[in-house]
């Protein structure tokens, strides 16, 4: 993508706001559910969208996933690989939203405070809206991270 | 654009690594890890209530402002329960005797142990049947209560 909005989306500054927010996003999300897992199991069981046997699976790795990217995309190492992986997470939450939304799920989202029923934020649409935000912030930062603001010296 | 999804897929391959052993090998180490496989009975609590958290019910016991439903068998519940909890095993969740429980403002929070949550799960939906709104089932059950070190009694 050339021209003026390549310009725009390749400006660092731009682009470290971007790593930023969603650095301190996804390590924020992780936290709760690092030191509960097993509330965070019973919010992925609850999409009923996954087999049991993965439930624990990926209640232990993708908290782990999300605080690592954080971390990576903020200090500038490996942060197209983190946006990839961000990117990827993202999709998976806005396709497990809208499924839930479409199916009628009163659940717990389980994005932050892995409510399992008891204090999350339930499925709704500014979640949806929210994600797929970030999803696009996740996308300019895949194509149009430079070595700005970065430890790495080059971002791959 | 090929070359930066070809380092992107690079790395992210390189972190997947990273975090499947961090997290599997942090699981192991803590003294309440879960199981890599997921006990399927676990999960299977077929409810249409909330499930709560025993912090949050901590919070509404405090404050008065919930019912415990012990849905064990009243031997189980005259060994130990929450205190102040009422015994409403799944075969005496109907009729009369609790009625009621569908005028009360309170939550109601229904419970068994960990491993019979699925006795929670239809003591709940028998209460929300009858038209109870604030219905809840104690996540973790019984042992996620006295994990916290909150309040029980006995016979």
């Amino acid at each position: 993508m050339n021209g003026a909005l390549g310009k725009i989306l390749s400006n660092k500054y731009l682009v470290l706001v971007i790593r930023l927010v969603l650095g301190v996003v996804f390590i924020w999300a992780a936290i709760h559910k690092i030191t509960h897992p097993g509330d965070f199991a019973q919010d992925i069981y609850n999409y009923r969208m996954l087999p049991h046997a993965f439930i624990n699976f990926m209640a232990l790795t993708l908290p782990w996933l999300e605080i690592i990217c954080g971390g990576c995309i903020i200090l500038g190492v490996f942060v197209r690989g983190s946006a990839l992986l961000i990117g990827f997470m993202l999709f998976i939450f806005i396709v497990a939203i809208s499924f839930a939304l479409v199916r009628g799920l009163d659940i717990s989202c389980g994005c932050f405070s892995s409510g399992a029923g008891g204090g999350g934020h339930g499925v709704a649409v500014d979640l949806l809206i929210r994600d797929i935000l970030m999803f696009a912030g996740s996308l300019i930062v895949l194509f149009y991270a430079g070595s700005a603001f970065s430890l790495a010296r080059r971002p791959d | 654009m090929s070359r930066i999804l070809r380092s992107a897929v690079r790395q992210a391959a390189i972190i997947s690594i990273v975090v499947v052993v961090v997290g599997l090998g942090f699981n192991m180490l803590r003294r309440d890890g879960i199981p890599l496989i997921a006990d399927a009975e676990a999960f299977r609590v077929q409810t249409r209530a909330e499930f709560m958290k025993a912090d949050d019910a901590r919070r509404l016991f405090e404050e008065g402002s919930a019912i415990f439903v012990d849905a064990r068998d009243p031997q189980v519940f005259s060994i130990e329960r929450i205190e102040g909890a009422i015994n409403i095993p799944p075969s005496g969740a109907s009729g009369e005797g609790i009625d009621w429980l569908t005028d009360i403002s309170s939550s109601l929070i229904c419970y068994a142990s960990e491993k019979s949550q699925r006795q929670a799960g239809t003591v709940a939906d028998r209460l929300m049947e009858m038209g109870s709104e604030k219905v809840f089932v104690l996540y973790g059950g019984i042992e996620a209560w006295q994990a916290l070190g909150l309040p029980t009694e006995r016979d």
